[in-house]
């Protein structure tokens, strides 16, 4: 498959496989900021350094690396990561109920 | 204001009647400044001018120009030759950092430093742990370290030392400067912080002082050898009693049986004739250090213990006995011996037994009696008896105090006693040893009477062996996965992973994951699910998607436990974030569905996909195999047709020609509990996608009434890991 063949393999090389520096996109839907890092360095000094810039609490907000949520202790070497890579920034999920937006509907 | 002012004005100034106050005083007054300024600022204006043209001139013989930048002209020549000159610093500074980082705009995260903001946080206590200041004072103890006393250094050379230091730091000698630490403002400075060690004072003893010394210890001396011949001969009477502590904690220490830690039953007072004059001389010799008091005072160090025997005698620590146990023990035979003999004189009373190895069997009391009068030495009956080396027995039997005293000592426990005892048991006990005997004695009997063929438990289910390869006989066998599958039925029907209470110690794990957190998961995500645990009062209940994520994930994982690693999984679970990108599923990340990507997506047999959508949690289950979409919702309303719709949507975009339309149906309403408050629909979920992945849910489903202890279990389940058995929680 197209998408399998896509997917990452620390085995092959891509032009310098096993350079230690690694450019990863950090996208938030609007902005897209590019971050060098090394391999082994935790990636939770990329995600204060991305939050700062955009004025975030780290705690609110999820770094997705492949769909799964990226934790500060991660580095770039534990998830197999490449040169080029996105992580997702997204918003935390919270939620209980409807009724509550339905009751201030009715308040209205 | 303008008129207020005037009008005090004319009062101070006074100068006359005046028909209009307001608009001409004003033009008088500023025609009088201006007039005045006028007057001083001519000439100043004069003087700068003159100033500047001076200064002009000197600039011109000088040759000093005015300084304004020229940038060299970008000629075509230049460019080409690569001027440096050319560039503007601007440019030049942007193509360096461009050069550094790499293009990049984020920078490079290994050579930032962090914001001063973070280093507040990282750092509270700057300036008490600062490593400067360590260093400082290491350095400053090292110094003065080197200045202590030492044995190895004389003491001249230390006094040499001493008062170097001295003269450098003037504060701890001089008083004078020794005050001025009283003074407020030394209060707060850093010094006073490394308080510095107290220097010993030098003593020198002059000539004189030291003649007087070695006399008064050389009389010392004399004076002690002459008290130690007056005492020699007083020594040598109680040199034995003094060396015994000794003598038996040497004995002790070897190998001796607890019970030789007892005294011999009546005390020894006669020295043993073995004793011969010389060892005499040589304790005596050897008394001069007082051997009572060393083995009190060891008795001191290592306390009285409190370890009994068997019959109530005080036990040895570690082969020693320390002599007030020795005495304790004495005592204590007395008051055996005592009882005995009251006892004996009352002897409708049976005696009571200390030991309680002795079992009630009268075969085994007759043995021992055997045993005994073989022997006899028949002092003790306690189980240790068989234990004791014959010639300390020999020793005790021939003893004189024996003879003495046959009516006492003997008597504590002897056999006769013992067997008097079982006789005047009450009959009932007797009794009941012999019912307890005979049933012993018949249960094979009966169990082989009562045994059924039918009933035979021991013969196994052997299953037919493989065909050989020449055998011609074909049997139905079944293949590990078939076992596998049958196991996991079996499993299902007995619902192992029934939701039930959790034990007290994994309440205690799940308090303590609440209040510090685990592993990825921060205390502030397990507060939403058990907020009761949490020690912030009002917390939120509703739960958030790292805590709904993982949980399904660990699902997933469950549900795959038994695939091999190659194989597409049978339970998936995605991203609460992959829903929002399905509605365009042209763009959806192909990375995030790897594992199940294009065709063998109809591999899977279940893929659980919790929503989030205005802030409310459901579920969605794609069963690829049956060509199923579900959704369950614990509200019974909401937009789940539409969520449908979109799933179904990316379906098709994602399987390609492998989408069959007429075969997918969509059930938006599937069958799930109903939550009665605002805050559960997050846990109902997860226990859903629980139950669904283990095939409960048709079964028993669960209820609301359920909530507390799902919610315990989801916070205790993603500590442990994995799903808890019931039995296990």
């Amino acid at each position: 498959m197209a998408d399998q063949d896509q997917s990452p393999n620390g085995a092959q090389p891509e032009g310098n496989p096993q350079s230690e520096h690694l450019n990863i996109k950090v996208t938030d839907n609007n902005n897209e900021v590019f971050f060098k890092i090394k391999r082994s360095t935790k990636l939770e000094k990329l995600m204060n350094a991305f939050c700062e810039r955009q004025g975030k609490d780290v705690k609110t907000v999820r770094f997705l690396f492949d769909g799964t949520r990226v934790t500060g202790q991660d580095t770039p070497d534990i998830l197999e990561m490449n040169d080029g890579d996105t992580l997702e920034v997204h918003q935390e999920q919270i939620g209980g109920s409807m009724m509550v937006y339905r009751r201030e509907w009715d308040e209205v | 204001m303008a008129a207020n002012a005037d009008m005090d004005w004319q009062a101070t100034t006074n100068l006359g009647a005046i028909t209009e106050p307001s608009a001409p005083s004003t033009t008088r007054i500023g025609g009088f400044f201006s007039s005045l300024c006028g007057f001083v600022r001519k000439p100043v204006y004069a003087i700068i001018r003159a100033f500047r043209r001076e200064k002009k001139a000197a600039n011109a013989r000088n040759n000093i120009r005015r300084r304004v930048p020229i940038s060299p002209i970008p000629t075509r020549e230049r460019v080409l030759q690569g001027d440096g000159d050319i560039i503007t610093p601007i440019v030049e500074r942007k193509r360096k950092a461009s050069e550094e980082v790499g293009d990049i705009e984020g920078g490079d995260i290994d050579s930032m430093k962090p914001s001063k903001r973070r280093l507040r946080e990282l750092d509270t206590n700057f300036n008490d742990y600062s490593p400067w200041k360590t260093e400082l004072w290491v350095q400053e103890t090292i110094k003065e370290s080197a200045l202590l006393p030492d044995s190895s250094v004389s003491q001249e050379e230390h006094e040499t030392k001493y008062i170097a230091h001295a003269g450098r730091n003037r504060s701890s000698i001089s008083p004078l400067r020794a005050d001025t630490k009283k003074h407020p403002s030394y209060r707060f400075s850093p010094y006073k912080r490394t308080p510095r060690p107290v220097l010993p004072k030098v003593v020198t003893l002059s000539r004189a002082q030291n003649g007087l010394r070695e006399f008064l210890w050389a009389a010392d001396e004399e004076d002690e050898k002459d008290t130690m011949d007056e005492e020699t001969p007083k020594q040598d009477n109680t040199a034995q009693s003094q060396a015994e502590p000794v003598k038996a904690e040497a004995i002790g220490a070897k190998s001796m049986p607890a019970n030789l830690a007892r005294p011999a039953p009546i005390q020894q007072k006669m020295p043993s004739p073995s004793t011969t004059n010389d060892e005499k001389s040589t304790e005596a010799s050897s008394s001069l250090f007082d051997e009572e008091e060393d083995a009190e005072y060891r008795a001191y160090l290592r306390r009285d213990h409190l370890s009994f025997d068997a019959d109530g005698y005080k036990l040895p620590i570690d082969g020693w006995i320390s002599p007030e146990t020795k005495k304790w023990n004495e005592e204590h035979q007395q008051r055996l011996a005592a009882q005995a003999a009251i006892e004996q004189q009352t002897p409708s009373r049976p005696p009571r037994k200390f030991s309680p190895d002795t079992s009630p069997d009268p075969l085994q009391e007759v043995t021992l009696k055997v045993k005994i009068e073989k022997t006899e030495k028949t002092i003790y009956t306690s189980p240790f008896v068989e234990d004791v080396p014959q010639e300390e027995e020999k020793g005790r039997s021939a003893s004189p105090v024996v003879e003495i005293k046959p009516e006492i000592a003997p008597q504590t426990k002897s056999p006769a006693a013992d067997v008097s005892a079982v006789k005047e048991q009450p009959e009932a006990i007797v009794e009941e040893d012999a019912s307890v005997l005979t049933d012993i004695l018949e249960t094979p009997a009966k169990q082989l009477q009562n045994l059924k063929i039918s009933e035979d438990t021991t013969a196994k289910e052997y299953r037919t062996p493989k065909a050989g390869i020449f055998g011609t006989v074909r049997t139905d066998r079944k293949t590990r996965r078939q076992v596998l599958i049958e196991e996991r039925e079996l499993e299902k029907a007995r619902g192992e992973y029934k939701l039930v209470p959790l034990s007290a110690e994994w309440d205690r794990k799940v308090r303590n994951a609440v209040k510090n957190g685990h592993a990825r998961w921060e205390a502030t995500d397990f507060a939403r699910v058990v907020p009761q645990y949490s020690g912030f009062g009002h917390q939120s209940k509703w739960l958030n998607d790292a805590v709904i994520n993982d949980y399904i994930a660990m699902v997933a994982q469950h549900g795959c436990r038994d695939d091999r690693s190659t194989q597409v999984p049978t339970v998936a679970a995605l991203s609460s974030y992959f829903f929002a990108k399905m509605s365009d599923p042209a763009n959806a990340p192909k990375r995030w569905t790897r594992k199940i990507a294009g065709k063998s997506l109809l591999e899977c047999e279940l893929i659980l996909l919790p929503i989030n959508s205005g802030s409310h949690w459901t579920l969605c289950t794609i069963e690829p195999k049956k060509c199923k979409v579900t959704m369950y919702n614990s509200m019974g309303h909401g937009s789940n047709a539409s969520h449908a719709r979109t799933i179904l949507g990316y379906l098709k975009f994602h399987l390609g020609n492998a989408f069959e339309e007429g075969k997918w149906t969509v059930n938006d309403k599937g069958v799930s509990p109903q939550q009665t408050n605002s805050d559960d629909c997050g846990v109902f979920a997860c226990t859903t996608a629980r139950q669904i992945m283990l095939g409960q849910m048709d079964k028993t489903p669960y209820t609301h009434e359920i909530m507390p202890i799902a919610r315990k279990r989801l916070v205790a389940e993603l500590v442990n890991g994995g799903l808890i058995k019931a039995d296990e929680s």
